[in-house]
Parts: structure tokens; sequence; C-alpha cells
């Protein structure tokens, strides 16, 4: 037993001396999950060569993909809204472009250099924020939105006003020029999975168990030495990267940036899909950026539809579907399961 | 001089819109603790309505108003019954607040089918030459929306403070648990403070639109300005909302005078986030569970 | 047994409008002791725990923990100084096991990053083992271990206080307050419950504990508080306080 109080050593099971089992897992099931993934996968692969007319959309599906994945840890774990996520996506967009343009800078380093200036705005930012309870961080974040919608427009020196920052270089990986919709969508591909499995590993690890209790008992997380309001930073931060890497790939796959990209509208609908889909689940910002973003496939007049349609459905998801639509899928297999497994 | 004096009047005819999009949040906060975002696009929805009905009754538009009054009134009414009971049932408030974007963004939606991304204005309530005292020009419908706005106050003043419905509103405002446990229906309180919302939208709304014009862009932009009056002000408090609404109309006039617009907006999301950190219970607020 | 104190609590008080739910309450805790804290409901038990841990601000008083003051400080700051507490009513979280609520515990053992936890770095597996390992332990030792990869929230009120006093002990504390940790047991499992805590008392780990149950109090506690409408009404060995006449008419008082 190591019931004696422990000192301030990093490894808390010393004495213990064993290894544990891992979790036990019904083998089937992994298999099932194994499988699962391989095929959609290879859909994944393959749907741009049979359906070459959709390769664009599933471009800015993946970007969305992106940017709504982002924001999992802080909204779907620590139950914090943010409305404010264009800011982030224009720091990306609007200042790889402008690295590359006026600078010259490579295209890769450009959006690490972004991604990491909005890491420190989001830290800065979220020092400010968090300390606010409940949806009116919310608020805040919706006066980032609005804020970065009129400076797009108005800081013209920078953004190029409402006529948009124009000419911005396609994305240069090893030498080659990633321009084509096929390659875009292929480089977004390989970037969703490597994020979406970075995020796996923080949901259950340590982080990801933190974010949940302070998502659920902010007041009982404290008592276990968990210094909140540094875990929420640290999501907003995380969030932040993400969407502005996002915001990257979307300047380098349009080459052009304007303020119609990143109005109040887009950051609500980021919300949306990842509300819609599922917060907590790393397949739900992947089904709320297909249905959002592929709405219009249904014929170009819909695209007029898209605003209602989403709005309709969020209401609708969040107050019959509050854990989304994957979210209540997967529940719904577990609770079969067990009941399967209780005869 | 005279120019900035029109400003003046030009920010504070704003304000008069923003103060009444921020009380009816406000009342409806008040009831039920619910920030409806999407009071803004209530107020553009009406206007276009009130813009689409008098093109085909043919009426004058000072006889739209009272349908358009009562028409949205209605709205608002069924949006609680359809939207907000069943939702609020179960959900929390970090969830009512989506569920209201969801709701901005569906009016915002369905003012893009209807209507096109297309500015839109209505001729004023009373026809009549432009007075000008001292070099300042006064069109006759700013006394209309300034009129609306007192209208709004006056009544709802009325309601809250002389009759015995107002008593239970109050009472229910103050703490909906505790009146629920005296009795006080606390479902049908918020009915009226929905319908009581619609129908400052619906003034606001046709009462703006001969001096402007609206579209589907600005559905986000009122429903943020009038949102942020409304904290300003401290959610759930009226003269807080009036006020706010005014300043920051005035602001705003002054702002874009001597800079663009959009470096107006800029600053006065600037002065919300400030605001909300450093004094979020607003200018006359008494909300003390903002900040944990 | 070393005499300094381990917890020593001064004239702790705290009014919430006109009532005096804390009033100048003193008290101290021994190191490898047990002490008990009882009282009518109401009595302000809880607050005062929640006036240790800073869970709620004092009008007056100072709290030393390890002769240190702790007053004012924030409440993550004190699991790490060997300061950890249950609640009332369970505060687990739903949604993660049993086994994953327990290692929530072990929060301040854990060094790994997000970059780490990201990439899944040997650092943070090796992390990750050792709290399974810590956690499925102290399951072990409190008879849990079934339940470990059930969701906490489907469990019984009186399991999911156990499972919060495994989450407490895998924090390492030298102090662990305990609120009510018995209620909602039958009497065998208050038997092995008395059991266990005597075993991590004796493992070096000093207890306060709220309780109703005089019998387990009886048996288990060092020395006791006892609370009656916020004040300190008796302090002394369970045998002296249960002969205290002030105590025998607070209870029967608060019986009638």
């Amino acid at each position: 037993m190591t019931l004696s109080p422990a000192d301030e050593s990093v490894s808390p099971a010393t004495g213990t001396g064993r290894f544990l089992p891992r979790r036990e897992r019904n083998p089937t099931g992994d298999g099932r999950r194994t499988v699962t993934a391989t095929i959609a996968l290879a859909v994944a692969v393959v749907l741009p060569f049979l359906v070459p007319g959709i390769t664009g959309l599933l471009v800015v599906a993946a970007i969305f993909f992106l940017v709504s994945l982002g924001l999992t840890l802080l909204m779907g774990h620590a139950g914090q809204v943010s409305l404010g996520q264009t800011l982030f996506m224009a720091i990306g967009g609007y200042g790889a472009g402008a690295l590359t343009l006026s600078w010259h800078w490579p295209t890769t380093v450009s959006a690490i250099a972004a991604a990491a200036l909005s890491g420190a705005v989001a830290f800065v930012l979220g020092r400010l924020f968090l300390r606010l309870r409940g949806y009116y961080f919310a608020l805040a974040t919706l006066g980032l939105a609005v804020a970065t919608q009129s400076l797009a427009s108005g800081w013209t020196g920078l953004t190029g006003g409402p006529s948009g920052m124009v000419a911005i270089p396609s994305l240069q990986l090893a030498g080659y020029t990633v321009f084509s919709d096929r390659a875009n969508y292929f480089v977004l591909l390989v970037a969703g999975i490597l994020a979406a499995a970075f995020m796996a590993n923080v949901k259950r690890s340590q982080t990801g168990r933190v974010l949940t209790a302070i998502g659920h008992d902010p007041g009982a997380a404290s008592m276990l030495g968990i210094n909140t309001a540094r875990y929420k930073t640290m999501a907003f931060v995380v969030s932040a990267v993400l969407a502005s890497l996002g915001g990257s790939m979307y300047a380098f796959y349009l080459r052009f940036m304007s303020p119609e990209v990143l109005s109040v509208t887009v950051a609500f609908s980021i919300v949306i899909m990842l509300a819609l889909g599922g917060a907590r689940t790393l397949v739900g910002p992947l089904l709320g950026a297909l249905i959002i973003q592929g709405l219009p496939i249904a014929g170009q007049s819909f695209a007029l539809w898209e605003p209602l349609v989403a709005g309709l459905l969020l209401i609708v998801v969040m107050t019959y579907l509050p854990r989304g639509i994957w979210g209540t899928f997967t529940a719904y297999l577990r609770n079969a399961a067990r009941r399967r497994d209780s005869h | 001089m005279t120019g900035f004096i029109q400003v003046v009047l030009g920010g504070l005819v704003d304000g008069c819109v923003y103060a009444l999009i921020a009380l009816g949040m406000s009342v409806v906060y008040s009831i039920s603790r619910i920030i409806n975002l999407a009071q803004g696009g209530f107020v553009v929805l009406s206007a276009l309505t009130a813009v689409s009905l008098q093109q085909f009754l043919g009426l004058p538009p000072l006889a739209i108003v009272p349908i358009v009054v009562v028409l949205f009134a209605a709205v608002l009414a069924a949006v609680d019954r359809i939207v907000m009971v069943p939702a609020a049932h179960r959900a929390t408030n970090d969830r009512m607040l989506l569920i209201t974007v969801g709701l901005l963004q569906a009016i915002g939606g369905f003012v893009l089918l209807v209507w096109g991304n297309l500015p839109y204005t209505m001729q004023p309530f009373t026809s009549g030459a432009a007075v000008t005292i001292g070099g300042v020009r006064i069109v006759p419908q700013y006394f209309w929306i300034i009129g609306a706005l007192l209208l709004a106050v006056a009544g709802l003043w009325y309601l809250l403070h002389r009759t015995r419905f107002g008593l239970t509103m109050r009472a229910t405002a103050a703490n909906p648990s505790a009146a629920a446990l005296q009795g006080i229906h606390v479902g049908r309180t918020r009915l009226v403070a929905f319908t009581l919302c619609g129908a400052m939208a619906a003034l606001a709304g046709t009462a703006v639109i001969p001096v402007t014009f609206l579209q589907f862009t600005t559905v986000t932009s009122y429903a943020v300005t009038g949102f942020i009056a409304a904290v300003a002000g401290g959610l759930g408090s009226t003269a807080g909302a009036v006020l706010a609404g005014l300043v920051l109309g005035l602001l705003q006039g002054v702002f874009s005078r001597y800079t663009s617009g959009d470096l107006a907006q800029v600053a006065a999301m600037t002065a919300l986030i400030v605001l909300l950190i450093f004094r979020p219970t607003g200018l006359l607020g008494r909300t003390s569970e903002v900040r944990r | 047994m070393n005499e300094t104190p381990l917890l020593s609590v001064h004239g702790l008080g705290r009014s919430f409008g006109g009532l005096r739910a804390v009033d100048e309450v003193s008290f101290t805790v021994s190191p490898n002791s047990v002490r008990s804290i009882i009282g009518p409901n109401g009595a302000g038990k809880t607050t005062l725990l929640d006036l240790i841990t800073g869970f709620t601000k004092p009008d007056s008083g100072t709290v030393e923990f390890a002769g240190r003051p702790i007053s004012g400080l924030a409440p993550h700051k004190l699991p790490s100084l060997g300061l950890m507490r249950t609640f009332q009513s369970a505060r687990l979280v739903p949604g993660l096991t049993v086994r994953e609520n327990v290692m929530l515990g072990g929060y301040r053992f854990t060094r790994a990053r997000l970059l780490s936890e990201g990439l899944r770095l040997p650092r943070t597996r090796r992390e990750e083992r050792s709290l399974v390992a810590r956690a499925d332990d102290l399951l072990r030792f409190l008879e849990l271990e079934r339940f470990a990869d059930q969701d906490a929230a489907d469990l019984p009120a009186g399991v999911q206080r156990l499972v919060e006093v495994a989450r407490g002990l895998s924090g390492g504390p030298r102090l662990l307050l305990l609120d009510e940790p018995a209620a909602g047991l039958d009497d065998t499992e208050t038997n092995e419950l008395c059991d266990v805590l005597r075993a991590v008392c004796a493992g070096g780990i000093s207890l306060v504990v709220i309780e109703h149950n005089i019998d387990l109090i009886m048996r288990l506690s060092h020395a006791v508080l006892v609370l009656d409408a916020g004040k300190a009404i008796a302090d002394g060995t369970p045998a002296a306080v249960r002969e205290n006449p002030a105590v025998i008419e607070a209870y029967l008082g608060a019986k009638a």
C-alpha cells in the first residue's frame, strides 16, 4: 500500500512495483472500431476521385473540422463556449498572408508563426476572460468576433479592407506547391488525422479528465488541487492554435482573405458545427462540418437556405440532443450493449 | 458646432433603438435568466415585415405599426412556447445561450431567404418637412423614434409598478424559484415577458426603418449592439438598459464621425470587454453572480 | 506522537446575513489522530470545513496547517500541501469511470503537460500507469474494485461517498477532511469503513471526520469537537464528551 503521505516525487506508485493491466476492453469491440476507422479512411481517400465535384467543399469542411475540433476541449469538456474563434482564424489567415507577401517567409513557417501568435493572444485573453462566470465568457468572445470582422474591414493597411488581401501564395510543402483542390484536401486530411489523434490522446489523459471535472463542478475540481483558470486558459490556447492553422490553410487554399470569410455568422457556425455533431466527441466536429458545409451540395439555391437551416438545427439539437448527433448515437450504442450484456 | 450637434442627435436616435433592444432583452432576462441574443434580429425582421406589409396592403406607415406590433408580440409568444419552454425544461444557461444563437442565425437566414441581401427602407410615419433649429436639421421621424422609446418605457413602468401583474413580474424577477414556491405561475410571467419583448422589437424596427436601411447583415450588428447596451446597463435593470443604449448610440455616432465606422465598432467591443471584466454588473446593475 | 498540532484552527467565524453560522471556533488536530466533529443539523459543521479549506472566506480567525498559515490561500493550493477533503454529497465526475475519478485525486503527482499527453510520450505513459496503479490499489483497499470500470454517476450514494474517500486518499494527503463518510451505509459497511479509516490513520494520515453515527465516532476518534448553533460547546476525548452535560443537553434538546 502507498497510503503513507507521499512525498513530492513525480511517480506516486513507486513501491507498488507492479505493472497495471491495461484497461480491459471488449476485444471484438476494439476490432470493430479498427475496421470502421479503416473503412472511413478508405472512403475519405477515394471520395475526391469518385466525386471530383465536391472536392472543394470537402476542403472547406476539413478546414472547419480543424477549427471546431480545436474547441472540443474548451466547449465539450470545460463547458465554456467561445463565439470568437474567427479572431484566431483571422490571425492565422491574414498573419500567414502578410508574412508570406511582405516578408517572403516560407508558407509553413508563416502559418506556424501565426499559430504561435494566436496562442499567445489566447493566453492573454484567456487570463482576462476566464475570470468571468458562465456565459459572460461567451459574450466577451462574441465581442471578439464582432471586433474581428470590423478590424478586418477597417484596418486597411494590413488586411486590404473590405476588398480583402489578394494573391496569397499556395502552401509549399517540401518543394511541392499545394495548389489543386485535391492536393489541399490530402494535406488537410493528414493534418486532420494528426490533430484528431492529438486531441484523442489529450482527452484520455489527465488533462482530459481534469477539464471534464472542471466543466462539471469547478468547486470540487479546485479541492483536488486543480487550478481551474490555468486549465481553461490552456484549452482556449489549444482552440486558438487549431483555429489559426485552419485560418492559414483557408488563406493558402483561397489565395485570398476577406472580412466576409470571417464574419460573425462564421463565428456562430463554428460553434454550431461542434454543438450539432457533439462537442465532446471527435467525430462530432467532423459530422458538424460536413453537415453545415455540405448543405450547399443539395443545390446552388440551397446555399441561401444554409443560415436558416443551421440555426433551426442548432435549436432542435440543443433542445433534444444536448450531446449532439454523434454523442447521442454513441450513448445509444453503449446503452444497447449494456442491455445486451445484462441479458 | 452645428455639425457636432447634428451628429449627437443622430447618435441619440440610434441610441433609442439600442435602448429598445436592450430593454426587451432586460425584461426577458430578469424573468427567465435567458439572454435573448436574437432580440436585435427580431428588430430587423419586424422592420422588413413592415416594409412588405406596407407595400402589400398600401396602408399608410402609421397604420402598419400597430399591426406589426401585435404580430411580433404574437411571434415572440410563439417563440417562447415553441422554442424556449421545451429548451428551458432541459437546458443549462450555457445551452440556452446557444439556442438563442441558433434563433438569431435562423432569423438572419429567414431574412436572407425572403428579402435577399438587399437594403430596405420605408416612408416616414408622417410627411412634412424637416425642421431646422439653429442649423440642426430634425426630420419628423426622429420624434416618432423618441416617442416609441418613451411609450415603451412608460408602458413598462406602468405595468410593473401600477398593476397586480406587475407585482408578480417583479417578484419573479427578484427570485424566480421563490416566486414559484409562492404559487406564481412563472411560465405565464415569462410568456408575458416575451410578448412584451416582441412588441418592443416591433416598435423599434418600424420606428427606425424610415431613417435607415436594414438588411440581412444588420441582423447581427443590431443583435450585438443591443446586447452590449443590455450588459452595459446591467442585465435586468430597465433604467440601465435605456441609459446604456442612449450612451452607446451617442458614442458610436461621435466615433464614426471622426474615425471609420469599423473602428467605432472595434472601440465599442473593447469597451464591452473592459466593462465585462472590470464592472460586470453594468452601469446600474446589481447582478452579483457574474464573476467567480 | 508529536505534540505540535498538524492543523490548528483559531477563532474561526463566519456570518451569513444575521446568522452566525460559525462562531469563534478553535481546535487542533494532532498528527496521526482522528478528530471528529459532531453536532445537530445546522450546527455549522460543513461550513467549518468550507472555512478551513478556503471554499468560503472566513470573517475572522486563522488556520494553520503544518505550522504554516493557510487562511486566504486559494483552495487549489491545499492538496499540494497535503490537505484534501470530501464532500457531504459526493461530487464525483459523471461520465468518468470510478477509476478515472480516483485518478483525478492523484492530480498533484502528474507533471506531464499537454504536448507530452497529446503525443503520448513515455513520460505520460509512465504517469498514467502509475496513476492507474495507485487508483486500483486504493479501490482494492476500500473493496471497490468491482466498480472500477463503471460510470461514477451510476453508483448508489453510499458507494459514491467511498469512492470520494479513495479519491481523497489518492492525493497522498497528510490530513483528510471527511464530510459524513458513513451516510447511506448499512451497519456492516459502516464497520468496514471504521476499519478502513483506522488503517488509514495507522498509515500516518490524520483525519477530520464529520459524522452523525455516534457509535462510529466513539470507536474511531481520538478527540471530538461538539458544535451547536455555530459554537464549540465541548472538546475532548470521546468518553469525556459523552459525559459532558452541555452535550447531553444539546442533543436531547435537539431531539425534543
